[in-house]
């Protein structure tokens, strides 16, 4: 435990002050902005906490934050619980409709090796940089779950900034999206989506987390997470199970990581070059992905007979709904009548699929 | 260096398995397709009985109603046929109000099918937003032949 007098001596109270403004600011984020206000307000408030000095909150073998770190998200336990609560939140229809939006979600993960390689460049080893990459998968359970397994020093920045940016989707996708594409472009209009029927939803979970299971075995506890939700949503016999996963278990555990991941914001280990680095470098990370994400459609218009919006690639990044309601806001501005909203969550939802197979990819070759 | 080129192997083995498990899940996606096409097809047969038996009409767009189709269509073809008969109506009307004629359109106009003069007209409409040509004859009062491609409907607008 570290008191007021030794960090007074050791001259690192002004670190402890600038870390419970960094708190604050993320608590303002939260409740003015409402920038993702259920994770970034626990995550923030907690850091200002655990940046109060002699509290012992973060000391172990008994602090109370340190055993919530230890238990619950050192272990792996809440972001997979996370998973599979989206899961039960999560409508894959527009995947089953338009098979090939698997295609734009997995382009958008380009984002993610560039930013890995980016990392790279800029010093990080290569564990860490895959850990600073997957923030362009713009998924936090997943930034989290690769974070703690390769670089768990680097967990309060990474997921600071998969957050942060989350949020800062509409700020960050449009000025790459219309970089990338011309107005005729942004005004394709997509043919509307098929009906899926319940069979189809049933089935799709089973053979997806079979699949990827069989193929990408350390991507199996996300994406069987992910899907074991799924199926309690489409089964329609569970309905108490559903519930449970997306409401108040999605709840609970959405608590556990922000505290968790709020209490490793202490200063030392937070104020660093390191972590700046890192937030640039989810910026990174994102656009990248976007921009992996719109010119693999451009790329697919060039042999499909129906065109695509390629707008709808970058919705390829996750942060469901968030850059799905992007690219519809942006559809709009061009043609008012131009509905791309349902297109758009196609390569949402497969992004989050592919991003758990990208980490899970990181897991096999760089250890976890 | 030694990370860097770590880095580059994880790249390209990276990028070629999210693309490679992804697109097997998109194959399976596409087939299970089959699967739930009888479960999803059956509104749609629903609709062209419905169509076909002439008993019940489509209320559509620009304020016309189709009373009865020949040979039944799936809705998608009834939507563009309607958007067909609608662009048809627009372009006789302007065509009549450039001669200065009948500025009561419809009520005079109409009645120039029983004098024998047909008018014939080729609309471009937009559906579900894929274009398509459709070449639209009146026949008679509230009574078209309508072309699309290959295939021909007649339709009956109900007045």
């Amino acid at each position: 435990m570290t008191d007021l007098y030794t960090l007074i001596s050791t001259g690192l109270i002004w670190k402890n002050i600038v870390m419970i403004l960094v708190g604050l600011g993320l608590v303002y984020l939260a409740v003015k902005k409402n920038y993702e206000p259920l994770i970034l307000l626990p995550i923030g408030i907690t850091a200002v906490l655990v940046n109060i000095p002699g509290t012992g909150l973060t000391d172990p073998p008994n602090g109370f934050l340190y055993l919530v770190y230890h238990y619950l998200i050192e272990t792996e336990v809440v972001p997979l619980l996370i998973f599979l609560g989206l899961g039960a939140m999560t409508d894959f229809g527009p995947v089953i409709a338009d098979p090939k939006s698997l295609l734009l979600g997995a382009s958008a993960q380009i984002g993610v090796f560039v930013a890995m390689l980016t990392a790279l460049l800029l010093g990080f080893n290569a564990r860490e940089a895959a850990s600073i990459g997957i923030i362009g998968g713009a998924d936090g359970p997943t930034t989290i779950y690769l974070t703690v397994k390769l670089a768990p020093h680097l967990l309060a920045a990474t997921a600071v900034a998969a957050y942060s940016y989350m949020s800062l989707v509409p700020l960050i996708q449009p000025p790459v999206i219309k970089a990338l594409t011309s107005r005729e472009e942004r005004r394709i209009r997509m043919k509307q989506l098929r009906p899926v029927s319940k069979k189809e939803k049933i089935i799709y979970p089973v053979a997806a987390m079979i699949i990827v299971g069989f193929l990408v075995p350390s991507a199996a506890p996300l994406i069987g997470m992910i899907m074991i939700g799924n199926l309690f949503r489409e089964s329609g016999v569970v309905e108490r199970l559903r519930k449970a996963a997306s409401e108040e278990l999605m709840n609970i555990v959405t608590i556990f990581l922000g505290v968790g991941v709020g209490s490793t914001m202490v200063a030392d280990k937070f104020l660093t070059l390191q972590t700046l680095l890192v937030l640039g470098l989810g910026v990174v990370a994102f656009a990248s992905a976007t921009a992996g994400g719109v010119l693999f459609a451009k790329l697919m218009n060039l042999f499909v007979k129906e065109k695509v919006n390629p707008m709808i690639g970058a919705a390829g990044v996750s942060a469901v709904p968030m850059s799905a309601r992007v690219v519809q806001k942006l559809a709009l501005e061009e043609d008012p009548e131009n509905y791309l909203l349902m297109h758009a969550m196609g390569p949402n939802v497969a992004g989050v699929i592919g991003t758990a197979v990208a980490a899970g990819v990181f897991l096999s070759l760089l250890g976890g | 260096m030694n990370e860097l080129m770590l880095g580059l192997y994880v790249t390209v083995v990276g990028v070629t398995i999210v693309f490679t498990v992804l697109s097997i899940l998109a194959v399976t996606v596409y087939l299970l397709k089959y699967i739930g096409k009888q479960k999803t097809k059956q509104p749609v047969e629903e609709k062209e009985t419905m169509e076909a038996s002439g008993k019940t009409g489509e209320i559509a767009r620009g304020g016309i109603s189709i009373e009865k189709i020949q040979p039944p269509v799936d809705p998608e073809t009834l939507s563009a046929i309607t958007a067909g008969i609608i662009g048809f109506q627009e372009a006789k009307k302007k065509r009549l109000m450039r001669i200065d004629l009948f500025r009561e359109y419809p009520t005079l106009a109409r009645l120039l099918p029983l004098a024998g003069i047909h008018y014939k007209a080729e609309v471009e409409v937009s559906v579900q937003g894929s274009p398509k040509k459709i070449i639209v004859e009146e026949l008679g009062i509230g009574y078209y032949k309508v072309v699309i491609g290959n295939r021909e409907y007649t339709v009956v607008v109900r007045k």
